[in-house]
């Protein structure tokens, strides 16, 4: 009797125990305002008694120093000790650690040191939610919301001034001055720098926004007119016949091939034939179409048949049926298509998501209108660059951070040191070396002679994204900043190879842009552009029927490719509308109208300003 | 004189043998199928032509895996948290299982509970990130051994099999005037070989694969392990062979030939060799421990 009732006592006292912590729990939240866990909450207390120290000394500087007063640029000035930050990447491509090597001598020229935490999602919730924050890191808006609110990050705007590279770009205060009023949680101050901000610069092509053909099997077969989509298939079957099995390690050629690793957010194989379009597939999830040329958005239920999501289920299931596509679609992971396209040569006119590079040439179909593809955005990525509020070292973290704005910085770290790819000439202007030309065009490794490292991809996510550097100039005027493959002298000579001067005796023009100019089928600037980037995301409710929507039409889709006639391919269209139904996807596609319609406004609006 | 076989007995015999030597080729296959792909050329691999025999023999992926910078340190950080990681973790787990033996523990029934309702409900990860941070334990080496201390599952094993122990061996210990300690370790604790080196070895695959923790905890280089090390270079191959094909379309050149595929088999062939040459000399402990363990007196 006794044992049973400690037992119970115990258990009650247990049970108390457990009460008194989810009302603590609640507690703090309740007074701290929105945030993610009671811990963050208890950090977030210190935070902004942190952030408001930081803030007055921010003041002190900027008295000191004088309110409209820029910094000097840092890479100019003598450094007689480095500073180290730390970074927490936007993705695993920056490798983690003390930066060594020529990337340190980068960051040793603005008197930094730079460690690296190693990225993964469940660092970034686990840090996040701890406030263990690096001294930058970049963080999408939903978390830099909750970091605003939480006091974990600095306020940057009074220490704008301390980044010449930000604060005398004129792209930057633009996108600044969006981020104030749109991603600055009401604050109406700058927290966060968006990345990717430029303007998309015209190429020699569209890039992926292009049918592309196997330049070597086309000319072999004698370059087929295609006048049309509908010529594609019967172009395939030539080239086919020319190339039966790719010449680079005798893999059994198609005329496209798909692959099923793609479908995460919709049936990914739709990309590269709305692209073929001028269409982009960014409100695909929520079953809408994106006309970039004219400017236009359509329902894909109210389409029907007359979608280009219907047409391309149809031109996919009549390359099986007619025999030009990969039968093993469904079971290729995309890093498998990716090597029948691109490494094996093994695929005539690549679709799905691989566009096909080196060996691939696009062909112009008359009728139809192409754009450029757009990688900057005139606002910024919804990814921002931060600063946290517990830094110790605020000058050094916003030197690392005008550094992501700081094209020539870029330039050095994909071009590496003097005298490895490129040099000084007499004349004082950047040239390539020998080795250089030779690296960028295959003939070489990208290791640089002088260190023994290897060129990879570290911090690609600058502030600024353009093509130029500032000071490195070249006797045609800056030198591009990604590498040395677009540099004149090595165009010079990689125009020479024997597919482009076949593709311009073939069509007549210098480049691909040329010849859509000629027939006033190019677009540098869609009606479009940057639309997206104004279009909140759905709640979670909404979240799932997208979801459920999605696994729906992915599932049909793959149906629909292998479909073995023309009738179970329609009975199958008709079902998977009728079951997107059912789910709720009009009230999706609904929604996301009304929401296009808004950041078309909000867009139009800014740019008036 | 050996027994005559029937024809029956033979074709039955035959039978059996043509059965099982499928089922050893449907296990043994993967691992033969991984060791090929590891030493054949890398983009044959990417499109699957790869099957029975390797094609374009070269070690250039273990060479790129080999050449990874820390490695050396991050296998030493590996085999000691195993090592230290195993031989704390089986201790404090087998003498907290011998607690829970005692009858005149205080409170037995209730602590055991407690700790067992542990295997069932979990705070989440943030907690125990928050928790393991107030202990000191971030980027420290600390958190391979501290927080993987007492496996409970594991704990309930071992209880299980202490407990088939007979009472007098104690008992005549006890006499003798042998405190608890004393009784555990030079009586109780080796009668518990099988379940020791069964649960040993299910600690020491766990320290051995385990990268999450890495991931969460350390952000210094030389407290990296292995297979984090492996996990991290993994992910760049797969991310800079995407990113250098494409940039290679302006110069008319192919890309990187290092291709994730040959890297992630690469990989998995140098974490798993070490267990595999392990497991051997264990496996005899391996099915009786377990056994022990499951069934009761």
């Amino acid at each position: 009797m006794r044992k049973k009732a400690v037992s119970k006592l115990l258990a009650l006292g247990l049970s108390a125990a457990m009460m008194v912590s989810l009302a603590a729990c609640g507690g703090k939240n309740e007074s701290g305002g929105e945030s993610s866990g009671s811990a963050a909450q208890e950090e977030s207390g210190q935070e902004t008694d942190s952030q408001e120290e930081a803030g007055q000394t921010g003041e002190n500087v900027q008295a000191d120093s004088g309110e409209a007063e820029i910094a000097p640029y840092p890479d100019e000035q003598t450094w007689d000790h480095l500073d180290r930050v730390t970074l927490y990447p936007f993705d695993t491509n920056t490798t983690s650690g003390l930066v060594t090597g020529y990337k340190a001598d980068v960051l040793a020229k603005r008197g930094l040191e730079m460690e690296v935490w190693a990225y993964s999602d469940e660092k970034t919730n686990a840090i996040l939610a701890s406030g263990d924050l690096p001294d930058i890191m970049f963080v999408k808006y939903d978390n830099l919301k909750t970091m605003i609110e939480g006091g974990l990050v600095l306020n940057l705007e009074e220490y704008l001034n301390q980044m010449p590279h930000i604060a005398e770009n004129e792209q930057i205060q633009t996108a600044l001055n969006y981020t104030r009023t749109y991603r600055s949680a009401d604050t109406g101050e700058v927290y966060g720098i968006p990345i990717q901000i430029g303007v998309e610069e015209e190429a020699e092509d569209t890039g992926r926004n292009a049918v592309k053909v196997n330049w070597k099997a086309y000319y072999a077969a004698g370059c087929p007119e295609i006048k049309s989509v509908d010529d594609l298939i019967p172009a395939m079957k030539k080239m086919l016949e020319v190339m039966p099995e790719s010449e680079e390690d005798g893999t059994k050629c198609w005329g496209t091939i798909l692959n099923a690793g793609s479908d995460d957010q919709y049936w990914g194989n739709m990309q590269l034939w709305y692209k073929w379009f001028g269409y982009e597939p960014d409100s695909l999830p929520y079953l809408v179409e994106t006309d970039m040329i004219k400017g236009e958005h359509h329902s894909i239920l109210e389409e029907n048949r007359d979608s280009l999501y219907y047409k391309g289920l149809k031109w996919y299931n009549e390359c099986l049926r007619e025999g030009v596509m990969d039968p093993d679609s469904i079971n290729n992971e995309r890093q498998v298509q990716k090597a029948k396209v691109e490494t094996s040569l093994a695929c005539m006119i690549p679709s799905g998501t691989c566009a096909g590079w080196a060996g691939y040439r696009p062909i112009y179909i008359p009728g139809m209108s192409l754009y450029q593809e757009n990688w900057a955005k005139p606002y910024g990525a919804d990814t921002y660059v931060v600063i946290s509020a517990n830094t110790e070292n605020v000058e050094a973290a916003l030197r690392a951070v005008d550094m992501m704005a700081d094209f020539d910085a870029y330039f050095e770290i994909w071009c590496g040191p003097e005298g490895d790819l490129w040099e000084y000439g007499e004349d004082g202007l950047v040239y390539p070396t020998e080795f250089g030309i030779k690296s960028a065009l295959g003939e070489e490794t990208t290791v640089f002679e002088s260190t023994g490292e290897e060129r990879v991809l570290w911090l690609d996510n600058f502030i600024i994204k353009r093509n130029f550097t500032d000071s490195y100039i070249g006797p045609d005027g800056p030198r591009h900043a990604r590498g040395l493959a677009e540099w004149p002298e090595v165009k010079e000579i990689s125009n020479q190879q024997d597919e482009i001067v076949q593709w311009r005796e073939t069509f007549g023009y210098d480049t691909f842009v040329e010849q859509l100019k000629a027939d006033n089928a190019y677009v540098l600037r869609s009606p479009l552009d940057n639309v997206v980037s104004f279009c909140p995301d759905p709640d979670d409710a909404m979240k799932l029927t997208v979801d459920a929507v999605k696994d729906t039409v992915v599932e049909a889709s793959w149906k629909m490719v292998y479909a073995k006639n023309d009738e179970e391919f329609e009975g199958l269209w008709d079902q998977m509308i009728k079951d997107c139904i059912d789910l709720g996807a009009e009230d999706i596609v609904s929604w996301r109208l009304d929401e296009l319609s808004k950041a078309k406004e909000t867009r139009d609006s800014l740019e008036a300003e | 004189m050996g027994k005559k076989m029937s024809a029956a007995d033979i074709t039955y015999n035959v039978l059996c043998g043509i059965v099982f030597a499928v089922f050893s080729i449907i296990c043994i296959f993967p691992f033969y199928y991984l060791f090929i792909c590891t030493i054949s050329d890398p983009s044959l691999v990417e499109v699957g032509k790869i099957v029975f025999l390797p094609k374009g023999l070269t070690l250039k992926n273990y060479r790129e895996v080999l050449r990874l910078p820390n490695l050396g340190n991050s296998a030493l950080v590996t085999l000691g948290r195993t090592v230290l990681g195993t031989a704390s973790s089986l201790f404090v787990t087998s003498y907290l299982a011998y607690f829970f033996t005692r009858t005149e523990m205080w409170g037995r029934k209730f602590w055991y509970r407690a700790v067992v309702a542990t295997m069932y409900f979990s705070a989440g990860m943030i907690p125990v990130y928050l928790n393991n941070k107030m202990l000191g334990l971030l980027n420290s080496f600390w958190i391979y051994i501290v927080p993987g201390l007492v496996g409970v599952y594991n704990m309930i094993l071992v209880k299980t099999s202490m407990e088939s122990v007979p009472a007098e061996l104690e008992e005549s210990a006890v006499l003798d005037g042998a405190g608890y300690l004393t009784r555990f370790t030079k009586i109780i604790l080796p009668l518990q070989k099988p379940i020791l080196a069964t649960v040993g070895l299910f600690t020491a695959v766990g320290h051995w694969n385990d990268f999450f923790t890495t991931q969460l905890y350390i952000t210094k280089p030389k407290l990296y392990t292995l297979q984090f090390l492996l996990y991290e270079f993994q992910n760049q191959v797969k991310n800079a062979a995407s990113q250098i094909n494409s940039a290679s379309e302006a110069a008319g050149v192919g890309g990187s030939n290092i291709q994730p595929t040959g890297i992630r088999l690469t990989l998995t062939a140098i974490v798993i060799i070490p267990i595999m040459l392990v497991y051997p000399f264990i496996q005899k402990y391996y099915v009786k421990g377990v056994m022990i363990g499951a069934v009761k007196g």
